[in-house]
């Protein structure tokens, strides 16, 4: 079995392509399908590093603080993302603190941690130790981190009691609305692109 | 031309595209990534419909049962993802409303209806509208994991009001049937193949 490299086919309607030259900022679609095929990598090995680092870095600060501040007739309480999925713990509803633990916590830190292994031996032109793993972990995290849809579902609560009681939100939904826009960049780059990258890389 | 045609066999995983020998063995694996190289997803369509009926079975038990329970001084109230968003709307946030109908009701919904279509056009075998399906394939896989919108919410809600006697928020079953629900239709259209939409259209250039 031999590879076949000036060829590209298609994710979704399977047609073969001829692999054009790609140039600055090119998009190239599918002709039968329109499906996204391959496209200019926006971001090299340094940019995803310093993403990815500054992502990990917004990731710690909005963990540690609380998302928004509740208070009603003089009583306040606040919460923290692993306040909330405790609570939902305590209330012996473990699917759901399952759930929202594994989105929202373990599927984005392992995420950054698996991509920032990766990419640091990418820019020294190196075989990152483990690679094959280590892109399986990051193919199957990748749809299953929420930061995002998180982030709107905060701000619905928020505008939800705003009217039953005084909302303020926290710097941890501040830092998870950075979060939202750091792992968007990220994922510019897909799984493939990580794989050429990995390839040009070590060629 | 498709890749069937050329003896050609793009890995699943990482997008190399290999080149398939004749009279070589059974099983072949990507030269770059390791995984296992398929011409199509292996049994997506029957694995896509078992992931549907476990998403449509959860969805009764989703819409049902209360997703969360509030509590003022002492009464108790139930609410369901439907009453939810009617209160929202009836309470004057419409803007809100929309938001939670469509995430809630209108996206699980529709990427039930659709992937179902589409499992259906596949087996009747239809040689019409490949592009459109394609093209309603990803708009579904595009949009399908907002539908956890709802179960932040609950989970936020439920940690921010706990005052004791005063007021509190529970979770209700409901809410967990929906994120299941959820889980099921994104394994669903992870399973689906959109290349079987193709296969049968023998005119394709």
């Amino acid at each position: 079995m031999r590879t076949a490299g000036p060829y590209l086919v298609c994710e979704q309607c399977d047609t073969v392509h001829v692999r054009p030259p790609i140039g600055r900022n090119d998009r190239l679609r599918c002709t039968c399908c329109n499906a996204r095929l391959i496209h200019h990598r926006p971001l090299g090995p340094n940019r995803l590093l310093a993403l990815a680092v500054a992502a990990l870095i917004v990731f710690v600060i909005a963990n540690i603080y609380p998302i928004m501040t509740l208070s009603i007739q003089g009583h306040s309480s606040s919460s923290t993302l692993w306040e909330a999925i405790a609570a939902s713990y305590a209330q012996g509803r473990f699917g759901i603190a399952f759930l929202a633990a594994s989105t929202m916590f373990f599927a984005p830190l392992i995420e950054l941690l698996t991509l920032i292994h990766i990419v640091l031996s990418l820019r020294e032109h190196k075989q990152p130790p483990g690679l094959t793993p280590a892109m399986t972990v990051l193919k199957w995290l990748r749809p299953w981190d929420m930061v995002d849809v998180f982030v709107l579902g905060s701000l619905i609560t928020v505008s939800k009691i705003g009217d039953l009681a005084t909302v303020i939100p926290g710097i941890g939904l501040y830092a998870f609305g950075a979060l939202t826009l750091l792992i968007v960049g990220m994922k510019t780059i897909t799984i493939r692109d990580l794989w050429d990258m990995a390839d040009e890389a070590t060629a | 031309m498709r890749s069937a045609d050329l003896s050609l066999l793009p890995c699943h995983s990482c997008g190399l595209v290999c080149r398939k020998q004749p009279h070589t063995e059974k099983r072949l694996y990507c030269p770059r990534c390791g995984s296992r190289l398929h011409h199509r997803k292996p049994k997506s369509q029957s694995r896509t419909l078992a992931y549907l009926i476990a998403a449509i079975i959860l969805y009764i038990p989703a819409n049902v049962m209360p997703i969360m329970y509030t509590q003022k001084l002492s009464s108790v109230q139930s609410h369901t993802i439907l009453g939810g968003v009617v209160q929202l709307w009836n309470g004057g946030a419409m803007d809100l409303a929309i938001i939670v109908f469509t995430a809630s009701i209108l996206v699980p919904v529709t990427k039930l209806v659709v992937l179902s279509y589409l499992l259906f056009t596949i087996r009747r075998g239809s040689a019409q509208n490949h592009l459109r399906n394609t093209r309603l394939y990803r708009a579904v896989e595009r949009i399908g994991r907002w539908s956890m919108l709802d179960l932040y919410v609950v989970t936020l809600l439920t940690s921010l009001v706990s005052f004791h006697t005063l007021a509190n928020i529970r979770a209700g079953f409901g809410i967990f049937a929906f994120a299941a629900v959820v889980v099921l239709t994104m394994l669903a259209s992870m399973s689906f193949d959109p290349r079987l939409i193709w296969d049968r259209n023998k005119t394709n250039e």
